[in-house]
């Protein structure tokens, strides 16, 4: 795996940012596929992602509650399929290597 | 700050409740949703706010974000608490923003986000040209190589840039950035770190 321009391992923040598109989105998806060090880059950056949000909260009207609650009164047809299979992805027990604890 | 001591209050305290709410939610708990809501509604929306402007676009976009949820659109993974929320609401922000970028006769709108610029006080630990990418691509949703255009910036330097501005947001939030910032250098430090295109960035860190 080469890059030509950056180096591709740190393009992994770019992603998880949701900075990437097209088909640069998609050659960085194919080395994810690849790279185990990167999907864990990519893990701990959209955890951290979370401090960018920090000091930018805006107070939501009322209708938006109104919205939310309105969805719990709605049948859902998909949710029954989902529950009944129980999630068979692998989920590495590994968190916040750039970002404390872990 | 951290996270590992659950106190009232901390940020630790807010993800617990977060996993423990998402995990009821896909039990189809209905009052969990609401609570959902009620915790992190503030963030979510001032988040996909930045990205898409105040105001109805944007209030629709947090709804389906917790319909997403709520309807088994998409699978609460184990462990999920609010990053991995707002993850979901920035992504379909971003979409969103990029549509609209697309079609010319919206493009009006984009003057609306413009004039809805971080806050002063927003990361105020990180050099400007990082709080730049970050607010261009995090916040207003630009792809890299927009976010190099609108900055009069080489192509490339938005990636590198991202990737120096959350090395740097580790080290602040770790408490273990030593010296005055000096995001290049440190960025030099870490890619000499792996000239061979291994993951040394860890060590830096350590």
């Amino acid at each position: 795996m080469s890059a030509a321009t950056s180096p591709v391992h740190d393009m992994s923040v770019a992603y998880a940012l949701e900075g990437l598109e097209g088909i640069e989105r998609l050659r960085f998806e194919g080395h994810l596929v690849q790279c185990a060090e990167c999907r864990g880059d990519v893990e701990d950056v959209r955890d951290a992602a979370e401090l960018l949000s920090v000091g930018i909260e805006l107070a939501p009207p009322a209708s938006l509650r109104t919205q939310v609650e309105d969805l719990t009164r709605l049948p859902v047809a998909a949710a029954a399929a989902t529950e009944d299979t129980p999630g068979e992805s692998p989920a590495p027990a590994r968190r916040r290597r750039w970002f404390g604890g872990g | 700050m951290t996270r590992n001591l659950p106190t009232t209050g901390s940020p630790a305290d807010l993800f617990g409740r977060v996993e423990y709410l998402l995990t009821r939610c896909a039990q189809r708990d209905a009052r969990s949703l609401v609570h959902l809501y009620d915790l992190t509604a503030g963030r979510v929306l001032g988040l996909v706010s930045r990205v898409l402007g105040p105001g109805p676009e944007a209030h629709e976009v947090v709804v389906e974000a917790y319909a997403a949820l709520w309807q088994g659109e998409v699978e609460i993974p184990e462990g999920a608490s609010l990053p991995w929320l707002l993850g979901v609401a920035h992504a379909r922000a971003v979409a969103r923003q990029r549509t609209r970028a697309r079609v010319p006769a919206q493009r009006s709108g984009d003057a609306e986000v413009r004039a809805f610029p971080p806050d002063r006080g927003w990361l105020p630990g990180l050099e400007e040209d990082e709080r730049e990418a970050l607010a261009e691509v995090y916040l207003r949703g630009h792809a890299v190589g927009v976010a190099d255009q609108r900055l009069g910036w080489a192509p490339g330097t938005a990636v590198s840039t991202l990737h120096r501005a959350m090395l740097h947001l580790a080290q602040l939030h770790n408490g273990t950035r030593e010296g005055t910032p000096d995001g290049d250098r440190h960025a030099a430090g870490v890619r000499a770190g792996h000239p061979d295109g291994q993951h040394d960035q860890r060590e830096v860190l350590a």
